[in-house]
């Protein structure tokens, strides 16, 4: 008898534990639960005085340890109380797996960081390679060391190489800005001194389809990152809005209005060829591809409400994914394919929620003061960027995909909204 | 129109407590507009839209007529056409058919809730709407062309219901 009550009142005490735990708006999408792996970060030798801060000022070591940290994998502690140089790799603390180490030195004419990764335990190297860094370093050589550490001890990609585009208004004008995913390095990457929103990446990094009013009306235009150049894409009569690249880059999803009404059209990228996908009186927008690209969540309004829809990539089967808020919109199809992320209208503002494909496991993972627009994901598929409003002016943020570590990106004056997060851009002609 | 879904009524009746309220604010649009042309200075002072390469109208000595054609007003995330809105687009309508050789743009604008995308298709409803009622009126097709601005250009540039009640327009710009 007692036996029984009191597995009453456990089960009680758990239902209301698990209550409890839900109003804090925390979900394990990003660990998985595993601990994260301990790894030390020491300070780097350089050899012929080459010792200069990264562009910004900042050292080496502090935006590889920084990098590390974002990934979210990693324990990341400093060691600066050791001599310099990879033999002293006794001195860890037991729980520390790796050290992290660099030598920047003259090799050959050039100035290389020469990375190198050692097993605490063991003292044995697991990882090493050497990146051309120049004089003076550049950043993205240590965000290269960043994603190879990443990819080698978790076999997951990593986003120290990734940019994030976004539109920010200065004067009245709003154009496309690019800033490193760390906040530095900010850029604007058109002039055109209009009207633009709704920039999207081409998967292969080198160009951004968005929505421009340089000829008055919203066309669709793309933008090439290596030198500027403007390639129209659809200037249909009436809107030519909301892009999304195919994962593979051959198609283009966006909402076009030329047959009367907005609706969800398939694109080649030139633009030319336009396939209709919706065929409804309401308003179809936003739309966004699954990582197969064998389905599209995008914004419909056909109940008299804007809510979330999952299609099959021809239009066929479209279903309601979104219940949770009377305005529903903005998705955004995680690349690993797990979760949706959009906008949800809850108490006045909007949050951003998260749901799986088939409609289970919402989690609401923003809350408090603001509202928060146009969620993007990572390429890491564990990382978020949204816009929240406060206060009338909108910030970009990037977070953890369960919210948490929420730091502002960049310090941009001005008005900043419609994110989007580049693919991996490896290589030194990408950025 | 009569059956208010479910989910919206709140927003429905919080819309009915703000034109009750602010009744005097309702009629404010029309009673302002006219005699000063404001929505048309506004949008060149707040946006300076004139040196964007869009084509914006010349506000210099326009016909007497034109001054008179006023923008017209919608609820927070609709684009039917109220009372009031047809009151006006009958004002309108009875001009450009008086002034067939003036063209205009209608601008569809609104507010800034909602997300970027979604507001430009909804500000594409709204010009269209008011285009459509003015072809029905009898307005000669070719007269009139539309454009949306979405949450793009607002006229007000607040953050408050005010603003937001200026903001969801149609803007008729000469062309």
């Amino acid at each position: 008898m007692s036996v029984s009550v009191r597995a009453v009142l456990i089960g009680l005490a758990l239902l209301f534990a698990g209550a409890a735990g839900a109003e804090e708006y925390k979900l394990n999408i990003t660990k998985g639960g595993a601990a994260k792996m301990r790894i030390e970060v020491r300070d780097f030798r350089y050899i012929e005085t080459l010792e200069a801060p990264l562009d910004g000022g900042e050292e080496c070591e502090e935006v590889l340890a920084r990098d590390l940290t974002f990934s979210d994998f990693f324990n990341v502690r400093r060691e600066t109380n050791y001599l310099p140089g990879i033999e002293d790799s006794t001195r860890a603390p037991r729980d520390v797996f790796a050290l992290v180490h660099g030598e920047v030195r003259r090799e050959w004419g050039k100035v290389v960081l020469k990375g190198e990764v050692v097993e605490a335990a063991s003292g044995k190297t697991i990882f090493r390679k050497s990146y051309p860094i120049g004089s003076p370093p550049d950043r993205w050589a240590v965000h290269s060391y960043a994603d190879d550490i990443v990819y080698y001890l978790t076999g997951e990609p990593g986003v120290a190489q990734s940019r994030i585009v976004f539109i920010g208004t200065q004067d009245g004008k709003k154009d496309l800005w690019s800033v490193d995913y760390d906040g530095a390095r900010l850029g604007q990457v058109t002039r055109l001194a209009n009207i633009a929103i709704s920039p999207a990446f081409a998967p292969s990094g080198d160009a951004i389809a968005f929505t421009s009013f340089m000829n008055g009306r919203p066309d669709l235009v793309s933008v090439r990152l290596a030198d500027g150049k403007i390639t129209p894409i659809s200037n249909r009569p009436g809107i030519n809005s909301a892009p999304c690249y195919s994962p593979r880059g051959d198609r283009i999803a966006a909402s076009l209005s030329f047959e009367g009404n907005a609706e969800i059209y398939l694109l080649d990228p030139s633009g030319a060829q336009a396939t209709r996908l919706t065929f409804l009186p309401s308003i179809e927008t936003a739309p966004t591809f699954s990582p197969k690209g064998d389905r599209i969540a995008f914004t419909s309004d056909r109940t008299g409400e804007p809510q979330v829809y999952i299609m099959d990539a021809d239009g066929a089967n479209a279903r309601r994914l979104s219940f949770n808020g009377k305005w529903c919109d903005s998705a955004d199809w995680s690349p690993k394919g797990d979760w949706i992320v959009y906008v949800a209208l809850i108490d006045d503002v909007f949050d951003l929620c998260m749901i799986r494909p088939d409609g289970s496991a919402l989690q609401r993972i923003t809350g408090g003061a603001g509202s928060w627009e146009n969620p993007r994901w990572a390429p890491d598929g564990r990382h978020i960027v949204a816009a929240k409003r406060e206060g009338g002016v909108r910030k970009l943020y990037v977070m953890a995909a369960d919210g948490g570590g929420k730091r502002a990106l960049t310090a941009f004056r001005g008005d900043q909204y419609n994110p989007a997060w580049s693919p991996p851009l490896r290589g030194t002609d990408a950025r | 129109m009569t059956a208010i879904p479910a989910a919206i009524r709140p927003l429905a009746i919080l819309a009915m407590c703000v034109l009750i309220t602010a009744a005097g604010c309702a009629k404010k649009p029309k009673v302002d507009v006219t005699p000063t042309n404001t929505p048309t200075n506004t949008d060149t002072g707040n946006n300076g839209g004139t040196d964007n390469g869009t084509p914006e109208p010349t506000h210099q000595d326009p016909p007497k007529a034109a001054e008179n054609i006023q923008d017209v007003f919608f609820d927070y995330d609709r684009f039917s056409l109220s009372d009031e809105a047809r009151e006006v687009l009958n004002a309108n309508g009875k001009i450009l058919l008086e002034t067939a050789r003036l063209r205009y743009v209608l601008e569809g604008h609104c507010d800034e809730r909602g997300t970027v995308e979604y507001n430009l298709a909804l500000g594409e409803k709204r010009a269209n709407a008011a285009k459509d009622y003015l072809v029905r009126y009898g307005v000669e097709s070719s007269q009139l062309s539309t454009v949306s601005f979405g949450e793009e250009r607002p006229f007000d540039p607040g953050h408050d219901e005010a603003a937001w009640e200026s903001n969801r327009r149609v803007h008729f710009a000469r062309q």
